[in-house]
């Protein structure tokens, strides 16, 4: 690195030494957050979530993942689909499948009509789910998609986010967001509006 | 848009002119306390919450007594992961560093998520002069770009707009039809107008508002999807961040996610908390750190507790004075009580005027997520900067004139005598006028004619 350069090696040298000539001061970390908020039916709890983050939640068996999709209007209306890995889904219209075999342009993937993805754990008291990959392509449309539909084993709905840290491995990939509801903004007066740059909706299906 | 540097910010006329258009101050103060009265349900429904505001509280105070460690750590795991990492000393450095990674590049077009530390260094402007576009993505701060005005509050940039006036931006800009403030058309145009900016951009910069030191993960929050939108497509992504961002762990997160946004809009989570750890295939990951007198201000321990801010807003939201009188009268991209603490310490000058925007109510500490006692470094910032002989003038000579009088009783009650007698004699609109600001609002009601002295006498016989 040349220091001479603006934010070299002479910076970082400079404010890490000045950080480390502040006075010590033995203030330990607290630890584990020692709170203890269940609910007593996670389940329930957790499609009272996404609602009140804007999207809808359908719990189903999952075989019926398929059949719920084709009663879902953005998926019969999509001309260009983006399937997660670990779904198995034919679109009866004949959609065109985006993916990272087929598509070598990664704008290509804002074109996306409708993403379908996998995601866990679910979290009840606010309704994220968490996805998490190293594929660009399934990044670009898991935002720029207009309608996101989200499949989430029942089993793996946990109570708060502290479970929900304790389930994930954050290092397992280089991305990884937790989803809760539809793009939306309320930057004009207050005013609540669904579907801001990235999805107009967002369906959760909680598979048992 | 950064805020004028020139001279010192005088809160008391800047608001005086925001509350002068009939009604503008009522709208403000009620939209505010609608998004304060959405964190208190939202807070409610989390009975741990107490706790839960100790315990991030804690970490945070571990993290600013820790600095230097937690730096290091993060500088190491970030770079191991592939990020490569800079620290500038000052805004400059940042702007100049910010620069140069865009000019290798070549990067022209170049989409900017929030990011207030951005602003503070005025790297639009900067950024500008050198011949690059930066589009800001987030909704609120898009309006304030086009309305060439920094942004009101940290949370919600544009929330000292009307929808009119939005409408005749976007008419003028990006071409909606005249007299339309529909918000949900509105935002559907600005939705058309940033997603085709976000497929041109070459270079993507965003804030960060959690750094791991563990793993050397940024974490950033938005509601919009600008922040992952914005990084997606382009080869380059520029993060930003204080250095005070910094967390020790991943786990810690689980903390932070849940009070950051019942806080800030009364939300359990914002749509998206998204975690990135080193740059994506095809991309390259720059993170900035900058110090701009935050390893001085770690260093006074008397206000270091403010290092711990997480940018929330509450404290906007809840302020009485916020409220009235709107996020720019503050003249600081930080406004509102966390503005206030903060100023003074990067320009103790320009800033001098700002903490006697406070009535010292206290609601501020009462909902800061990360328990900053707002109101008592408030307070001590009015002592310091007396004490630096940056008290304005005439509030000098009058303390200085009250304190000779309060302490000499022979002095005191003739003066009171003569004081309340003429406030008596008085008509109604002298009397409003004598009694200062106080009185420009509200009618000052005519004293009693006997003093409280005399009264509590009477009344004990």
């Amino acid at each position: 690195m040349n220091s001479d350069l603006p934010g070299g090696a002479a910076s970082r040298a400079d404010v890490l030494t000045r950080l480390r000539a502040l006075p010590r001061r033995n203030v330990p970390h607290p630890g584990v957050f020692g709170g203890d908020l269940r609910y007593e039916d996670v389940a329930a709890r957790f499609a009272e979530s996404v609602t009140a983050a804007g999207g809808h939640c359908v719990r189903l068996a999952a075989a019926a993942v398929s059949e719920a999709l084709d009663a879902h209007d953005a998926w019969r209306a999509a001309r260009r689909v983006f399937l997660g890995p670990g779904l198995d889904l034919v679109h009866t219209e004949g959609a065109q499948r985006l993916d990272t075999a087929t598509v070598t342009r990664l704008h290509d993937f804002a074109e996306t009509d409708i993403t379908v993805l996998v995601g866990a754990p679910g979290v009840a008291e606010n309704g994220a789910v968490w996805i998490a990959s190293d594929d660009p392509g399934l990044r670009a449309a898991l935002v720029a998609t207009q309608h996101l539909v989200l499949v989430v084993p029942a089993a793996r709905l946990v109570h708060t986010m502290h479970q929900g840290y304790a389930a994930i491995d954050t290092t397992a990939t280089g991305y990884g967001v937790w989803v809760a509801g539809p793009s939306k903004t309320a930057d004009i007066e207050q005013s609540l509006v669904i579907g801001a740059h990235g999805p107009l909706s967002l369906l959760v299906l909680v598979t048992d | 848009m950064k805020h004028s540097s020139a001279a010192v910010v005088d809160h008391r006329a800047n608001a005086a002119r925001f509350i002068a258009e009939p009604g503008r101050s009522q709208w403000h103060d009620q939209a505010l306390w609608f998004v304060r009265s959405k964190r208190d349900r939202a807070t409610a429904q989390i009975p741990e919450w107490e706790a839960l505001r100790a315990h991030g509280a804690a970490i945070k105070r571990h993290v600013v007594a820790n600095l230097g460690d937690y730096l290091a750590a993060f500088i190491a795991k970030a770079e191991a992961v592939g990020a490569t990492v800079h620290v500038a000393r000052d805004a400059a450095e940042h702007n100049a560093i910010v620069h140069r990674l865009l000019s290798a590049a070549g990067a022209r077009k170049v989409v900017k998520s929030k990011s207030m530390l951005t602003e503070q260094c005025g790297l639009n402007e900067h950024l500008h002069e050198h011949g690059i576009e930066v589009v800001d993505t987030d909704l609120g701060e898009r309006i304030v770009q086009l309305a060439k005005e920094p942004p009101s509050h940290i949370v919600l940039p544009a929330i000292h707009k009307k929808k009119e006036e939005v409408g005749a931006l976007f008419h003028q800009h990006l071409g909606t039809p005249a007299g339309l403030d529909d918000p949900l058309k509105l935002t559907r145009a600005a939705r058309a107008h940033l997603r085709e900016r976000f497929l041109a951009a070459d270079a993507a910069i965003t804030g960060v508002n959690f750094a791991v030191a563990e793993t050397g993960a940024i974490v950033i929050c938005t509601n919009e999807g600008n922040m992952d939108f914005g990084t997606a497509l382009p080869d380059l992504h520029i993060a930003c961040m204080g250095l005070e961002k910094l967390v020790p762990r991943a786990e810690d997160l689980g903390v932070f996610t849940r009070l950051l946004a019942r806080s800030a809009t009364g939300q359990a989570i914002t749509t998206y908390t998204s975690h990135i750890r080193g740059p994506r295939r095809g991309q390259q990951l720059h993170i900035v750190i900058v110090d701009d007198g935050r390893v001085s201000h770690a260093a006074d321990q008397e206000t270091s507790d403010s290092l711990a801010c997480i940018r929330c807003g509450a404290c906007m939201n809840t302020c009485p004075i916020f409220r009235r009188a709107g996020g720019l009268a503050y003249g600081s991209t930080i406004p509102g009580p966390i503005g206030i603490v903060l100023a003074p310490h990067r320009e103790p000058s320009r800033a001098r005027k700002l903490p006697d925007a406070c009535s010292v109510c206290g609601s501020c500490s009462d909902v800061c997520p990360v328990k900053i006692p707002l109101h008592q470094q408030i307070l001590t910032w009015r002592k310091r900067l007396a004490d630096r002989g940056l008290m304005d003038e005439m509030k000098r000579a009058g303390m200085v004139v009250g304190s000779a009088v309060l302490q000499r009783p022979w002095l005191f009650r003739p003066l009171a005598w003569c004081g309340r007698m003429a406030m008596r004699l008085l008509p109604q609109g002298l009397r409003n006028r004598a009694a200062g600001a106080w009185g420009t609002v509200r009618d000052v009601p005519k004293p009693p004619a006997k003093s409280f002295q005399a009264q509590w006498k009477a009344r004990k016989k």
